[in-house]
């Protein structure tokens, strides 16, 4: 997980991401990588979750993709949902479970990140993007 | 991967304090040392997070079940928060509205909510 934090930092700042909105992108992979990392617990599976950094012309995109079934279903064309804004985030303490609290940092540093359908059925792939200042 | 606790009475309070990462690894030690301690009669529990270089949502998670366990059992909960870093984790989910977060242990002990 450390080792996420650092790889995406390194390569935020090497993409041109400002200097002050590197805790955010290092904050936001981490929590989508222990997102994935509990739901693949939560179903015993075993296989690689897949991080992905993509430089285009405006934007560093980081895309945390796990591989098991879940909440989304993909059914028909690949639907995108767009997280709880922060103002949305507010915390019920007798629901609180523990995507909708990842999903909820997530949010909070990344208003317009999307949670999209996986490649396989029942997977999700959380993609967030942050201007390119160089 | 590294975390360590420490536990020790202070002020009438027990003074929780995690030294490390809190992550989807090693949330559960944490919620492992605040399990019994929250759920005694009346618990006034302080979590000192000084130590802590970094908190997901996996520690916000342990810390809001414990908060429930506080408020089940009418105890006390509160949050030493020095990192702007580790607030800022609280601040974004709303969570700093629902869990008093203190700048240090001695505002923490004085706190009256």
């Amino acid at each position: 997980m450390r080792t996420a934090r650092l790889v995406a930092a390194v390569a935020a700042r090497r993409s041109g991401v400002s200097e002050e909105l590197l805790d955010d992108v290092r904050l936001a992979v981490a929590e989508a990588c222990s997102r994935a990392v509990r739901r693949h617990v939560s179903a015993g599976s075993v296989v690689p979750i897949e991080v992905t950094f993509t430089d285009d012309a405006d934007e560093f995109t980081v895309s945390v993709a796990d591989h098991v079934g879940g909440r989304i279903d993909p059914t028909g064309s690949t639907p995108a949902q767009t997280g709880p804004t922060a103002e949305q985030a507010t915390i019920d303490i007798d629901l609180a479970d523990p995507d909708a609290l990842s999903l909820a940092v997530i949010a909070g540093l990344i208003p317009s990140h999307e949670v999209r359908a996986g490649s396989t059925p029942g997977s999700t792939q959380v993609v967030m993007s942050w201007p390119r200042s160089a | 991967m590294d975390l360590s606790l420490t536990t020790r009475e202070e002020a009438g309070f027990t003074v929780v304090a995690p030294s490390g990462e809190v992550d989807v690894f090693t949330a559960p030690a944490l919620d492992e040392a605040l399990e019994p301690l929250t759920s005694q009669p009346s618990p006034q529990v302080i979590v000192d997070l000084t130590g802590v270089d970094f908190l997901d949502s996996s520690g916000l998670g342990v810390l809001v079940k414990a908060l429930k366990r506080v408020r089940d059992h009418e105890g006390t909960l509160r949050l030493v928060v020095t990192s702007d870093r580790i607030a800022k984790v609280f601040k974004v989910t709303g969570l700093d509205a629902v869990i008093p977060l203190h700048a240090t242990l001695a505002d923490a002990f004085a706190a009256t909510h």
